[in-house]
Parts: C-alpha cells; sequence; structure tokens
C-alpha cells in the first residue's frame, strides 16, 4: 500500500545543515499499525510531513496505491491531503471555535459532502471514537486532553481516509489514557482498513504494532 | 448712546442687535415728535416707565416704549425718530447710515450696486452678501476639516485594518496550518478570513454610523463655536436681504449662525459603507497573500 524510497530532506541555514530525513525506505500493508520509534531531534515528524505531503522531499519518492504523491499538482496534493490521509497531532490541533462535531464535519465540507451526511457521518464518528453524546456540541477547550485527541482521531477519519499519521498522539496524555488511545488506532486500523503510523518517542506505544521501526539521526531501521 | 431712526423696529440694527419691546409701543414712522424709545437697563437706571420722561438737548422727551435687546450696551441705549435727533442736534438733513431692505436675495447684488453707482464715494455701501461670505466662511472651514478628517480616517480605517489582519494571520498561523493539513485550499481558507473582515468593518460601519448620528450635532456646534469665534465672527442678519449703507460707520454685528443643524446623510453613508467593503477587500488580499506563504508543515513544529 506504501511503498519509501530513498527519501531524503535536509534543512540548512546558513552554514549548517541538518539531513533531517536520510535515506528513508520502507514498506507497509494495507490495515496494518506502524510505529517509528525514535528520540526528539530524530526526525519523526519530517518524515510523517513529507509523507502527508505538508512539505517537499528533496529526493525520493513516496508510492501510495499506484500514484507517487512527490510528483502531484497542486489540485492532486489537495484531494490527497483531504480523502487519502488522516493527521492526528500531539496537540489535537482541533480549531478552537468550533465544536466537536463541526471540527469533524470540516474535511467533510472541503470535500464536498452534503450537510444532512456530514452530521450524520460525524455523529457516527464521535460515537465510534467513544466521545459521549452530551459533549459532541462542545468546544474543544471544554473537553479533557483524551477526550480531544478522540475528537482530533475521529477528524483524520472524517473522508476515510486509507493513510492515518499519528505524530506523537499520546505524547501530552497520562499513561491509561494514552493506553485506552493507543488501543483505539490498534482498533480503527482493523475495522476502518486503514493504515496506520504513529510516531513516538515512547517504546510502550509501539507495543501493538504490526511493524516497528526506528529512526536515529534520519535514518531508518526496522526493528520488528 | 444715543441714536436716531425713521422705522424704530429697525433701530436695532444701529446699536447692533435686534430688539423687542417689552412695555409700550415704537414710535411712528418718520415722526418729528418729542418721543424715543429707551434699552430696558437704561430705563431701570433712570426709573423711567412708559409714558414718563426725560430731558435731553433741554427739551422734554415721552417714552414710549421699553426694549430688550438682550445686551448690556444696547440695553442703555436710546432711539429716537430721526427728525427729532437730527433738529435737536441742529443736524438737519443728516444721516449716518441707511437701512435698505431688498425684496429678494437674488436682487441684493443689483440693488448694491445701483444705491453705490448713486451715492459714488459719499457713502460706503455694504450688502448683506459680504456678511453672508462671513457666515459662509466658517462653514467652509467646518467642510474643509469634516473631509480632511473623512480622508484622515480612511486612511487610517486602512491602515488599522491591515495591521490587524497580519495580526490575525500570525496569532492563527497554527490554525491555518491545521486547516491546510487537513486538505483546506488557499481561497477557501482567505474566503473565511475575508468574511470576518468584512463582518467585523460592517459592524464598524454601523457604529460608526450610529455614533455620527448621535453626535454629529453636538460636534458641529463645537467646530462652528471654535470655527467662529477664530475668525472673530459676526455676522449680520441674512434673513431677507439688507444693504447697509454707512458713512464712516462701524457697525458691530449681531451673530446669527446659532442655528445650524447637521443632516445625516444616507448617501454620505451608503458611501461609507461602499468605502468599508472596499478597505476590507484591499485589507484582505494582502493576508490572502500572507496565508498562501503559511507551510503547512508548520502544524507539526514544536511537537
Ligand atoms: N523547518 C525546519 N528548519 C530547520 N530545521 C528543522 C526544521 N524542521 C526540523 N528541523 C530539524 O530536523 C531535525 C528533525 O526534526 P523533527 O522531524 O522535528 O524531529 P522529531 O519530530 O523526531 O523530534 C531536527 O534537528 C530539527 O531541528
Ligand atoms: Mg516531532
Amino acid at each position: 500500500m506504501l511503498t519509501v524510497q530513498k527519501l531524503s530532506k535536509t534543512f540548512s541555514s546558513g552554514n549548517s545543515s541538518v539531513h533531517a530525513v536520510h535515506d528513508v525506505n520502507f514498506n507497509l500493508g494495507s490495515g496494518k499499525l506502524a510505529a517509528i520509534i525514535g528520540k526528539s531531534g530524530s526526525g519523526k515528524s519530517t518524515l510523517l510531513a513529507l509523507l502527508g505531503t505538508l512539505d517537499e522531499a528533496d529526493t525520493g519518492s513516496i508510492q501510495v496505491e499506484k500514484d507517487d504523491v512527490t510528483r502531484f499538482s497542486e489540485q492532486e496534493l489537495l484531494r490527497y491531503r483531504r480523502s487519502t490521509i488522516g493527521f492526528i497531532f500531539q496537540s489535537y490541533n482541533l480549531i478552537p471555535n468550533l465544536s466537536a462535531l463541526e471540527n469533524v464535519m470540516l474535511p467533510m465540507e472541503f470535500n464536498g459532502l452534503a450537510g444532512e451526511k456530514r452530521k450524520k457521518r460525524a455523529i457516527r464518528l464521535l460515537t465510534q471514537v467513544g466521545l459521549t453524546e452530551d459533549k459532541i456540541q462542545r468546544r474543544p477547550g471544554k473537553l479533557s486532553g483524551g477526550e480531544q485527541q478522540r475528537v482530533a482521531i475521529a477528524r483524520a477519519l472524517a473522508n476515510t481516509p486509507k493513510l492515518i499519521l499519528a505524530d506523537e498522539p499520546t505524547g501530552n496524555l497520562d499513561t491509561q489514557t494514552a493506553k485506552t488511545i493507543i488501543h483505539l488506532l490498534h482498533n480503527l486500523a482493523k475495522t476502518e482498513h486503514a493504515t496506520i503510523i504513529i510516531a513516538t518517542h515512547d517504546a510502550e506505544a509501539a507495543q501493538h504494532a504490526d511493524q516497528v521501526f526506528r529512526l536515529r539521526d534520519g535514518r531508518l531501521a526496522q526493528i520488528r | 448712546m444715543a441714536v436716531g431712526t425713521s422705522d424704530p423696529r429697525y433701530g436695532g440694527e444701529l446699536i447692533g442687535a435686534n430688539i423687542s419691546l417689552s412695555e409700550g409701543d415704537y414710535f411712528p414712522q418718520d415722526t418729528n415728535e418729542h418721543v424715543a424709545i429707551l434699552g430696558k437697563s437704561l430705563a431701570e437706571k433712570n426709573s423711567l416707565g412708559v409714558g414718563s420722561s426725560f430731558t435731553a438737548f433741554t427739551v422734554s422727551i415721552t417714552v414710549s416704549g421699553i426694549y430688550d435687546a438682550g445686551n448690556d450696551f444696547a440695553n442703555n441705549s436710546v432711539i429716537f425718530p430721526i427728525q427729532t435727533l437730527q433738529q435737536l442736534s441742529s443736524q438737519d438733513g443728516q444721516v449716518t447710515s441707511a437701512l435698505v431692505r431688498v425684496d429678494s436675495a437674488d436682487n441684493l447684488a443689483a440693488a448694491s450696486a445701483a444705491i453705490s453707482a448713486q451715492l459714488g464715494d459719499r457713502a460706503d455701501v455694504i450688502s448683506s452678501e459680504d456678511t453672508i461670505a462671513q457666515v459662509i466662511e466658517p462653514l467652509e472651514n467646518i467642510q474643509t476639516i469634516t473631509t480632511t478628517s473623512l480622508i484622515g480616517a480612511l486612511l487610517a480605517a486602512t491602515i488599522i485594518t491591515l495591521l490587524t489582519m497580519i495580526m490575525i494571520v500570525r496569532e492563527r498561523r497554527k490554525e491555518i496550518a491545521v486547516l491546510k493539513a487537513i486538505g483546506a485550499s488557499d481561497p477557501s481558507i482567505a474566503g473565511q478570513f475575508m468574511s470576518e473582515a468584512v463582518m467585523l468593518t460592517l459592524l464598524g460601519g454601523v457604529l460608526g454610523s450610529v455614533l455620527g448620528f448621535i453626535f454629529s450635532n453636538p460636534i458641529l456646534s463645537s467646530l462652528l463655536r471654535s470655527s467662529s469665534s477664530e475668525s472673530q465672527l459676526g455676522a449680520g442678519p441674512a434673513r431677507g436681504g439688507i444693504v447697509q449703507f454707512a458713512v464712516g460707520g462701524f457697525r458691530t454685528l449681531g451673530n446669527s449662525v446659532q442655528d445650524l443643524r447637521a443632516v445625516v446623510d444616507f448617501q454620505l453613508i451608503a458611501y461609507g459603507f461602499l468605502a468599508a467593503i472596499l478597505i476590507a477587500i484591499i485589507g484582505s488580499a494582502f493576508p490572502t497573500w500572507l496565508i498562501g506563504r503559511v507551510r503547512p508543515a508548520e502544524v507539526l513544529r514544536g511537537e
């Protein structure tokens, strides 16, 4: 489903340069949960940004099903970000002045889904990720961290993505909540037939993963 | 001060005031009787009432009426029939000024020119055109002040809108990056911000109009006050049309610009709104460009 080859990204400022992602190669099948473990600064976020087309690679290719996303036009990039991938962030990144429900409906709106269908699907997704009904009209500020991350996961699922990219999804959560979130992602990979990549510095979050990679100074190695 | 007039109803013009009788009657026009009308203060000081008499130029003068002119100087004056005064002061046939009332303001210039031609340089001819000009001048000043402040306000509004938009884009950089990361197009984000900007400016427009509606008259009158004291405005009565010619005369002119009203011009408000929307659009073009420059990868920074 996902084939990454010779992927590199270097940041340079002045006369110093950082190889944030350095000649990365890997393969992932459909519906698999993969974990990328690495210390802070090892290049996890940069790798996910490249996979999610939030940033451009210097060299290499990213094959998602039949397409090389590094060759996409602006229009194709928009469609890819809307419907092929879903992003989950460490700090949730919900839109603060929208309710939980509206946050989940937003990507469907970008995708042109009709209003009534949006609402129905958003409510179903929020229920699926375990947000209780009394909370779906609340704004993110009135929800706990774990609840916000559930909303963010529902938002990532909005347009039935094939690939979900989660950057430190449990980084701001306590151990118990982190466990339930990882468990949720693990289940979603199965029920939604989505490929999920979790980037984390926490080895425990990788326990349930089908494949585990280690990232060190931008270089990736598979350890399981 | 003692003055003589052929028509006591306009006697006030001679002493720079509008007089109104509080007691008694005006003496008849073109009389040479020994009568007079007295200012209120003068009458009080000398314990004079209607019908009582006093001595001037060694003859006894009967008080026919008492007037109130609203100011001390005029209220301490006495107005005689001009023939009486000419005879008593041995200045037969002499006048210092004559008042000509023109039927319409349209004929003012022509009448004034005709009188000038008749009298040559024996008298100065002052028409109320001059005084109207004196009245208009401070008003024109006010118009200039308001026009410049309007342009200034528009400029300031544009700059403030621009800066506010820059600030909003800066403050909501992360939110913009998130929207991009989940598939929003630049124009749709810009459109969202633009509609917020238009709403904000419209709100400002409504608020501004309401405040303008409430405060325009107080502001106008304070502008008028300051502007007329600056130019030493004393304006002659601009009612009909008056040509006065005076021989070496000096006239204190009564203040007649007290009764102006600010009119709220709805066309002007419409223009204001148009300008506000224009400012919002111009003020959004730049942020649209700014929004385009926010990299979606910024959403992952600091994670
Ligand atoms: N926009 C950028 N400009 C310059 N350096 C960057 C930028 N983004 C990341 N880096 C550098 O690349 C390296 C990897 O960063 P990152 O991918 O954020 O690592 P991680 O997510 O594992 O903490 C770090 O050394 C970081 O300083
Ligand atoms: Mg990171």
